[in-house]
């Protein structure tokens, strides 16, 4: 085989810090990049449901350890990211995943409100993150940062302004800083989900879900957190090492399908 | 008014739901089906907001229906109230209730009948249905089983259920449906414009409109006719109103046959010209009414009919050899819908809303006149605060547009661009906002009418539509 291949397609042995991994595609990612051998730094606004995540890692006889973070707090930012560094000895991978959706009407009163916290969790937690990262990330042999964006930045949703402005923002500043950081070899990309069984989507019944899939999707369906983070880890293989820059959707054909 | 709820992300929209979900009425399926709904969410005052969070002045008050405007919360209070207290309770087999009782009572002194009873329904069309029932029921009390044919006028719109669709005079209604029945006939729409000879007076006309129902009545034998069933000002056949004289005339012809007219104040009750009836600013003398739509100002489904106390001792006699009086709904006289209505017609008198209603719909009618001079405008016309405007091909020959073209439809689409809800009833654009609009509310609307008119006209001399 290795004369047939060169790159590796493993991250055993690796570190990765992911946001967000109480539920959806963060605990999804954590069990998957666990499960590859990875040593899982998992943070959470949510401690319990980020150490239940950790509990499923460990329960398979993975490594994993849970910190509590609000991405908005800049100063536990910087402190998640070098307690985790600390115990892992580094990082290699940076995954931006936490999110929360805040939507309304362009002239709602709460809208100010609800664009800086959006605007603060969705897009300067990520650039906070990064620049937290960065001196560790500069000491792996394959840096790798992925943000999650959102179809929401390729396209938009009525009365979801702030929303699909972040997003936006995301996939700016993740082709920004892969430009910047491709010098050292730090690849930089973002995956652009689409509609997932998450936290987020929830509360939309399972018939509407279906209607949304079959109305708008290539694949007549919605996709699971799982998938999503198939595609996070494609892009933090040692081998995806000329991939940077990009914005994947994994979005079952959503963005592509005309009608 | 308040902002549409937060929405979801890659969730269906409304519009989407719709589409498998709703089969809707009265409503040009394949261009729906092409088109999709607009989903309207929210309402204050004259004024509505799309799914979208796009505003409209709401011109037509719904379906020629809310009269008080929207989210008026004392309407909201009364429903809350009778719902926590009483939320349903039925008329039938010696029931009663209070809300059914003191709303009766209400309408009883506002009536344009003498003595009036209140039998309950939901829809104006139950209400027509209704109507032909208990002259039915009546005649055959009466021993004159042979006198049940309704005569209606062409473009007169009475609802779409059986008897009541029979009634409406409109080809839409009654194609593919086997309507209408048999016992129903049809006379001319006494709309000067359309249907008056070349050179015919408006007294002419009246005459010659009079002296023709005469005939039908004749030729049908006068002890085959009930009832006459008139609209005061026509409403879904294109805002028509009759010319002076015009009731007074036909009134002659029913006395004279002993013919019953019934008043259909669906559209017109309730301050609609300007008056408490259409009956009063039209000069009828109704012998029953039909009332629904704004009687509850359409916060709940409610409709009346209302019948002079000889003849509910007609009905009452005949009891006493068939037996039970068998007819009713289970929502007749519905506690909440009652409670709703009579709190509706309260704020009426307290906002002294027919008054209002006169005064701005002098101040619409001018406005609205002033479109005449319109090189797309046949006639603009109306009374109180209904009108409308007729588009047409050629003002002098007044010929209409080919169907296909869609002219009116055109228009109304170029209005709903500029926030103004009209409908197009062909190409009759009809207005008819609630009742408690204002002049500078008046003034927008046929500003934004004039821009959609004025693009329409552009359309037109573009050939649009055309091929």
């Amino acid at each position: 085989m290795t004369e047939l291949s060169t790159l590796s397609r493993s991250i055993a042995g690796r570190t990765a810090l992911i946001t967000g991994c109480a539920s959806g595609m963060g605990r999804a990612t954590a069990k998957l990049f666990a499960a590859e051998g990875a040593h899982v730094a998992a943070t959470d606004i949510h401690g319990e449901g980020v150490r239940e995540t950790v509990a499923e890692i460990e329960a398979a006889g993975r490594e994993a350890a849970a910190w509590t973070l609000d991405v908005g707090d800049a100063g536990a930012i910087r402190r998640v990211v070098d307690e985790a560094a600390a115990r892992y000895g580094g990082l290699d991978i940076l995954v931006n995943n936490a999110g929360i959706s805040r939507g309304g009407p362009i002239d709602a009163d709460e809208y100010e409100e609800r664009w800086q916290e959006t605007v603060n969790v969705l897009l300067t937690a990520h650039q906070r993150m990064i620049r937290a990262a960065l001196p560790y990330l500069r000491q792996s042999d394959s840096p790798r940062i992925v943000n999650i964006a959102s179809t929401e930045g390729l396209g938009a949703t009525a009365m979801n302004s702030a929303y699909s402005a972040a997003k936006t923002g995301v996939i700016g500043l993740t082709r920004g800083l892969a430009v910047e950081l491709g010098r050292e070899g730090i690849t930089v990309n973002c995956i652009c989900p689409g509609p997932i069984r998450t936290a987020m989507t929830a509360r939309i019944p399972e018939e509407h879900k279906q209607i949304y899939a079959r109305r708008r999707t290539a694949l007549r369906r919605y996709g699971d957190p799982e998938e999503v983070a198939h595609g996070t880890l494609h892009l933090c293989l040692p081998a995806s090492s000329f991939i940077t820059g990009v914005a994947l959707p994994v979005d079952g054909g959503l963005t592509v399908r005309r009608a | 008014m308040s902002l549409p709820a937060e929405a979801t992300v890659f969730a269906p929209s409304t519009s989407d739901r719709d589409q498998l979900a709703v089969l809707h009425p009265s409503t040009d399926l394949p261009a729906l089906r092409r088109d999709g709904p607009l989903v309207i969410e929210q309402g204050k005052g004259i004024r509505v907001r799309d799914e979208q969070g796009r505003e409209y002045i709401e011109g037509m008050a719904g379906l020629w229906c809310t009269a008080l405007g929207y989210g008026v919360e004392e309407l909201a209070d009364a429903a809350a109230e009778q719902i926590r207290k009483l939320s349903f309770s039925h008329l039938f087999a010696g029931r009663s209730h209070e809300p059914a009782v003191a709303l009766a009572e209400k309408l009883r002194e506002m009536a344009p009948i003498a003595n009036a009873k209140a039998f309950f329904g939901t829809s104006g069309s139950d209400a027509n249905d209704t109507q032909v029932k208990l002259v039915w029921y009546c005649n055959n009390a009466l021993g004159r089983p042979e006198k049940k044919k309704i005569i209606s006028r062409r473009r007169g719109y009475h609802g779409v259920s059986l008897a009541a669709g029979s009634m409406t005079g409109l080809p839409t209604f009654h194609k593919s449906f086997d309507l209408p029945l048999p016992q129903f006939r049809h006379v001319t729409c006494p709309h000067h414009y359309r249907d008056a000879e070349p050179g015919e007076t408006e007294a002419e006309f009246t005459a010659r409109l009079a002296a023709e129902l005469d005939e039908l009545i004749c030729a049908e034998g006068p002890e085959t006719v009930a009832a006459f069933i008139a609209e005061p000002v026509l409403g879904a056949g294109g805002v028509v109103v009759p010319p002076e004289g015009y009731h007074p005339a036909i009134q002659e012809v029913l006395d004279e046959h002993d013919v019953l007219l019934i008043d259909d104040e669906v559209i017109c009750g309730f301050g609609r010209l300007g008056t408490p009836f259409g009956a009063e600013a039209m000069d009828m003398k109704p012998d029953t009414v039909s009332v629904a739509k704004a009687l509850s100002s359409a916060y709940l489904p409610i409709s009346a009919v209302l019948v002079p106390d000889g003849m509910v001792d007609v009905i009452v006699e005949a009891g006493e050899r068939w037996g039970v009086f068998g007819h009713g709904f289970t929502y007749t006289g519905h506690p909440v819908c009652a409670a709703v209505a009579l709190r509706a017609l309260e704020l009426m008198e307290e906002r002294n809303l027919f008054a209002h209603a006169a005064r701005v719909g002098r101040y619409f009618q001018a406005g609205l006149r002033r479109f005449a001079g319109h090189p797309l405008v046949g006639e603009a016309r109306g009374v109180g605060l209904i009108g409308a405007c007729e588009l047409v091909a050629d003002k002098e020959t007044r010929a209409a547009f080919p169907v296909h073209r869609g002219a009116g439809a055109y228009c109304q689409d170029r209005c709903l661009d500029h926030g103004l809800i009209l409908r197009a009833l062909g190409d009759t654009l009809a207005f008819c906002p609630p009742l408690i609009v204002t002049e500078s509310d008046i003034d927008e609307i046929l500003e934004r009418f004039g821009r959609g008119l004025d693009e329409t006209l552009a359309w037109v001399e573009a050939g649009g539509g055309a091929s």
